[in-house]
């Protein structure tokens, strides 16, 4: 897969303290790359620098084969932070704006206008002015300026927060479907962990503006150590004395359910449990989700 | 460029100020030709003479004096508030940076946003001249001075193109409509005390180095006498090259100065 975003040391300052610090990022076509940190990691300062809002002091970004700084944002659209709209006009009159601003005019941006509206669902209410918006119809209107020049890539930051659960599925639902269906490259930003893990396939975790971790889930999510089991048995302080310590790790005992570490398969725990004399109620391997890999890497 | 440029325009129109502020070119250009009908019919007089002899009865006339009530200081006021609102209003909202993420160089978005505003301006100018000019042919005939008033309008939107500079210089500088607002009005004061300063200086009382009383003669560069540019060519008054270079200098200085703050300026 071709590069859809290159970027080499990237450098930001704001007086003494560095932002974003000679960061490297690369997001291939096709991904939907989830930017991982903490708050103030410098997330949204490495979007803005990337996007020409904001100055850099180092650094190259190569952004859908261009290094141009103009001329590579055409092809890309972006939401960072909360969208901003001119809230005395309507929410068409403000994408036409976008629209002209884009190159689009006449009857191919009132084409691309119907277009959008339909797909965030906001055809009845396109001649409300957008002070009367909602946060939810007010981040459907920003996909819907984003998609109006059929962009390839996308760069969405935190485009959940603030959001209710319906409005933040509505959001994952949209995003996961313009990656499949419209084949939209996705760079999101976000600190809900559970969210990427659900949407994204690559991901990069930064902290004090430096990459610290970086590459597909399923690799991140892959661990160095043995498996791990959470067991419930009625007996459990003495399965945990009886278990041969050579093959299982007890790692802790809590009330009727054990951690157990161990290179054997899942049958061989319970099988051995069995012929121990004891009856498991649950076997349950214990998977590593992306808030682990996050901990860890910022640890 | 055309489509930015159409962009501001239709958004400069929307906003409340713009709609507000032709209505003002309107009503000065229908109310100047009334007020001089009625001070004429009444036979006021003013400081011990008649209005019938101060004012000649002709159809230009009451196009000099919308002009001149419209340089007073209103029309002013909103192109101002235009300015900071379209720049410093937009830094402050973000709308700013929605629009700085199209692929376009920021050097065009701030002429696009100088030409609405000089739109703007032509069209409230062009209103008062025709509103006024038809309610003054209307009472007084055809005859006047029609060259001079119409160059006086063509130099007035010329000035006005200098104050529009500044304020988007301001605007860009300070980030805030409140602040551009403030600012310009300093300005304008600092303006008016230079101007008294040049003045007093010109009279040779203070400094009696001629080359100093030559320079302060010319008031180079001053804000208020470039407003009054307009008046320039009309009878009673010298124009002066030297003000419309003045006009020239200010309004390329600013936007040049404006050009540089915005592409070196971090967009929120």
């Amino acid at each position: 897969m071709p590069q859809a975003l290159t970027v080499r040391r990237l450098t930001r300052s704001y007086g003494s303290r560095k932002a974003v610090d000679a960061l490297d990022l690369e997001v291939l076509e096709g991904d939907v790359y989830g930017f991982l940190g903490p708050n103030g990691a410098g997330k949204t300062t490495a979007m803005r620098c990337i996007l020409g809002l904001i100055r850099r002091d180092e650094g190259e970004v190569t952004l859908l084969g261009d290094t141009d700084p103009v001329r590579q944002r055409r092809g890309v659209a972006a939401i960072i932070e909360t969208p901003a709209f001119h809230d005395w006009m309507t929410a068409r009159q403000n994408l036409m704006q976008a629209g002209w601003y884009g190159g689009l005019s006449g009857s191919s941006l009132d084409r691309a206008i119907a277009r959008v509206l339909e797909r965030v669902g906001l055809v009845d209410r396109a001649d409300e002015r957008t002070r009367g918006y909602s946060l939810g119809m007010r981040q459907r209107l920003a996909i819907a300026r984003c998609l109006l020049g059929e962009p390839r890539m996308l760069f969405l930051d935190e485009p959940t927060n603030g959001l209710d659960p319906a409005g933040m599925k509505d959001m994952r639902d949209l995003v996961r479907s313009l990656a499949m269906h419209d084949g939209i490259t996705v760079l999101v930003s976000s600190h809900l962990l559970a969210e990427v893990q659900a949407i994204c396939n690559r991901v990069g975790i930064i902290d004090r503006g430096r990459m610290r971790a970086e590459g597909t889930v399923a690799d991140l999510l892959k661990s160095a150590d043995q498996p791990l089991y959470r067991v419930r048995c009625a007996s459990a302080v003495a399965l945990a004395e009886a278990l041969p310590a050579e093959s299982f790790t007890v790692e802790s005992t809590d009330g009727d359910v054990l951690l157990v570490r161990t290179a054997l398969p899942a049958e061989d725990l319970n099988r051995r449990a069995f012929e121990l004399g004891f009856a498991l109620s649950m076997l349950a391997p214990v998977e590593r989700n992306l808030e682990d890999v996050f901990l860890e890497v910022l640890a | 460029m055309t489509l930015l440029v159409l962009a501001e325009q239709v958004k400069l129109f929307r906003r409340t100020p713009a709609r507000l502020g032709l209505g003002l070119a309107v009503m000065l250009g229908a109310l100047m030709p009334i007020v001089l009908v009625a001070l004429l019919q009444a036979g006021t007089v003013i400081f011990g003479v008649e209005a019938a002899q101060h004012f000649a009865s002709e159809p230009t006339r009451p196009m000099i004096w919308a002009l001149r009530a419209r340089n007073f200081f209103v029309m002013h006021a909103v192109l101002i508030v235009l300015g900071a609102q379209t720049l410093a209003g937009e830094i402050g909202d973000r709308t700013l940076r929605e629009a700085l993420l199209a692929p376009v160089p920021r050097y065009q978005v701030l002429l696009a946003k100088l030409v609405a505003l000089l739109t703007w301006d032509a069209v409230g100018l062009v209103l008062m001249f025709v509103v006024s000019g038809v309610l003054g042919i209307g009472a007084f005939g055809l005859d006047g001075i029609w060259v001079s008033v119409a160059l006086a309008y063509v130099l007035t939107l010329v000035a006005d193109t200098a104050l529009a500079g500044i304020t988007l210089l301001v605007a860009v500088a300070t980030r805030s409509v409140v602040a551009t607002l403030g600012g310009l009005l300093v300005a304008l004061i600092l303006d008016m005390v230079a101007g008294w300063a040049m003045f007093v200086v010109s009279t040779g009382a203070v400094v009696r180095d001629p080359w100093v009383v030559e320079i302060a003669s010319q008031h180079p560069v001053l804000l208020n006498s470039v407003l009054g540019l307009g008046n320039s060519v009309l009878p009673g008054y010298a124009f002066d090259t030297r003000t419309l270079g003045s006009a020239g200098v200010l309004a390329a200085g600013s936007l040049l100065g404006a050009l540089l703050l915005l592409r070196r300026a971090d967009i929120p």
